[in-house]
């Protein structure tokens, strides 16, 4: 006996985008940081931007702290934060 | 993380290079977030878990360990395309407009394996969506099959009426419950149900449909005894078949997004009517200015189903005094997010309480008024515990005050209360979860 059913499982395929360019060199840019508000990111974050800048050469650090991990960051913020920033890391999801 | 990865990928749509940190134990869920996104090469570097409980060195010490990946991540190495050919906008190819058919070989047992095999169920046997049943369902609405609801968070599966039929056949609704499934669908869909968090928070909040109006007594909804679970067809298969569509569209499952901790069985299915017939005020919808002859579901994310019983106090008052004490309660985030996120609480009380608090003279928004007044703790109990975090009730409470009282929501208006349930002293009250916002859609 065979049955045919009806599939109620999602068929879209993503089609995929192309990485934005890494930059040359981390020595001169400029970093934002988004903190996902979970506890402990802030501290995590704290001393990755301390080695950024001493290790890597990082010229200025943005931070931004998310008023909950459960939100995407507001268009406004994250594009006031990007025209600021070369570069962005988002930790840390948990 | 279903946002952290959104936002990284934004960032990288913009042309700047982004990381995303991840801790092991997320690891899988953002994967299929990076690759549902249209991004599954953006750089992730994962880091132990979990990282809330660790000594500020410990948590250092992880930074270290992480910061020269997280280098690496943004620069070099990674290949940087011609910027002509550089693709920003996110595209998904479209769907068909109908659902692909499959063979299944074999009789209901059978089939029901082939179904688990496909990771299509929630562990409970289903009956197999076959065409026959799925149009036999549509008929039971009023709208084309390839009508399109929406997209489906976290992993955003495109919701057409005849994917939430197949659903629907597979929970064991009838035909006749399709439009209040439609409804819910559409509720949670709603941008205040936030359901790419509220789906595989791990939380594990579970959506609660309350179904309000003439059709619940129409269908056999019941909003008496036992009506939270148990034995009631049209309760268990109606709360069945949208955990189904959020579970087979939205992705999420144990093996990829959910990341509930521990969840409830609200998971499975929850769904009541309000009763009506043996409430003393008017219904939760007119409240809401429905017409009487309106239905609408009202669907809300919750942690849990928080039960009190009251059995010695007959005077009303009594009845809110343990109400509200049984909310004042450590644990539940509610204190901490309802400013920022607009939380709702649902207070669903059973007949025999709701007619002794009617009879002490309060009407809908004197209950609601005084759960908002009583319902507090003080900031010294709430501050570093939970979720706290500083200025969570900014412009509502004077933080600095230790003995400043702040309320389970921002407003009596924030509180769906509702009469549930059948003889007996028991009520409950649900708080929702994170971001949830609550949604109530007409059924149509």
């Amino acid at each position: 006996m065979t049955v045919t059913i009806v599939n109620p499982a999602a068929e879209d395929v993503t089609e995929r985008l192309t990485p934005a360019p890494r930059i040359a060199s981390l020595r001169g840019a400029r970093v934002a940081l988004i903190d996902n508000s979970k506890h402990n990111a802030d501290r995590f974050l704290d001393t990755l931007a301390t080695l950024l800048v001493r290790d890597h050469g990082v010229a200025k650090i943005e931070r931004y702290r998310k008023v909950s991990a459960s939100v995407p960051t507001p268009t406004e913020t994250l594009q006031r934060l990007l025209e600021a920033s070369d570069a962005a890391v988002h930790g840390v999801a948990d | 993380m279903t946002w952290g990865l959104h936002d990284s990928v934004e960032i990288e749509k913009t042309g700047r290079p982004a990381v995303t940190v991840v801790t092991e134990a997320f690891q899988t869920a953002a994967d299929a977030r990076a690759a549902v996104l249209g991004l599954p090469e953006h750089p992730r570097v994962i880091v132990e878990h979990p990282l809330a409980s660790r000594t500020p060195s410990e948590i250092e010490k992880v930074a270290v360990a992480a910061a020269a990946r997280i280098a690496a991540g943004l620069s070099g190495q990674a290949a940087s395309p011609a910027s002509g050919s550089v693709q920003h906008v996110a595209r998904t190819r479209p769907v068909p407009a109908r659902a692909q058919r499959r063979q299944l070989a074999g009789d209901f047992a059978e089939a029901n394996e082939a179904l688990e095999a496909l990771a299509w169920t929630d562990g409970l046997p289903v009956v197999p969506p076959t065409e026959a049943l799925v149009e036999a369902m549509l008929r039971g609405a009023t709208c084309a099959p390839d009508e399109v609801l929406g997209r489906m968070e976290p992993l955003r599966g495109t919701v057409t009426v005849e994917k939430v039929a197949a659903n629907a056949v597979m929970a064991g609704c009838r035909p006749e419950y399709f439009p209040v499934v439609l409804a819910s669908v559409r509720a949670v869909l709603q941008p205040d149900f936030h359901v790419g968090s509220t789906a595989c928070t791990t939380g594990g909040a579970a959506p609660i449909v309350i179904v309000n109006g003439p059709i619940a007594g129409r269908l056999g909804i019941s909003g008496g005894t036992a009506c939270f679970g148990g034995n009631i067809k049209a309760n268990a298969t109606i709360g069945r078949a949208l955990r189904l569509v959020m579970r087979n569209l939205g992705g999420a499952k144990p093996d990829g997004m959910e990341k509930s901790t521990q969840a409830w069985p609200g998971k499975i299915a929850c769904c009541f009517a309000e009763n009506e017939a043996r409430s003393p005020w008017e219904p939760l919808h007119v409240e809401r200015g429905h017409p009487a002859g309106a239905s609408t579901v009202t669907v809300v994310a919750v942690r849990g189903i928080y039960s009190l019983t009251e059995g010695r106090q007959t005077s009303g008052e009594g009845v809110l005094e343990t109400l509200v004490a049984s909310m004042r309660y450590v644990g539940s985030p509610i204190y901490h997010q309802m400013h920022i996120n607009a939380l709702p609480v649902i207070v669903a009380l059973c007949p025999e309480h709701a007619e002794e608090i009617a009879r002490a003279g309060f009407d809908r928004r004197a209950v609601r008024t005084y759960i908002h007044e009583h319902a507090r703790m003080p900031v010294r109990v709430l501050r570093d515990r939970a979720y706290y975090a500083p200025d969570a009730w900014k412009g509502l409470v004077d933080e600095s005050d230790p003995e400043a009282l702040v309320p389970i929501v921002a407003s009596p208006d924030r509180i769906i209360l509702v009469v549930a349930g059948g003889d007996g002293r028991h009520s409950a009250w649900m708080p929702a979860w994170g971001v949830c916002r609550g949604a109530t859609e007409v059924i149509r």
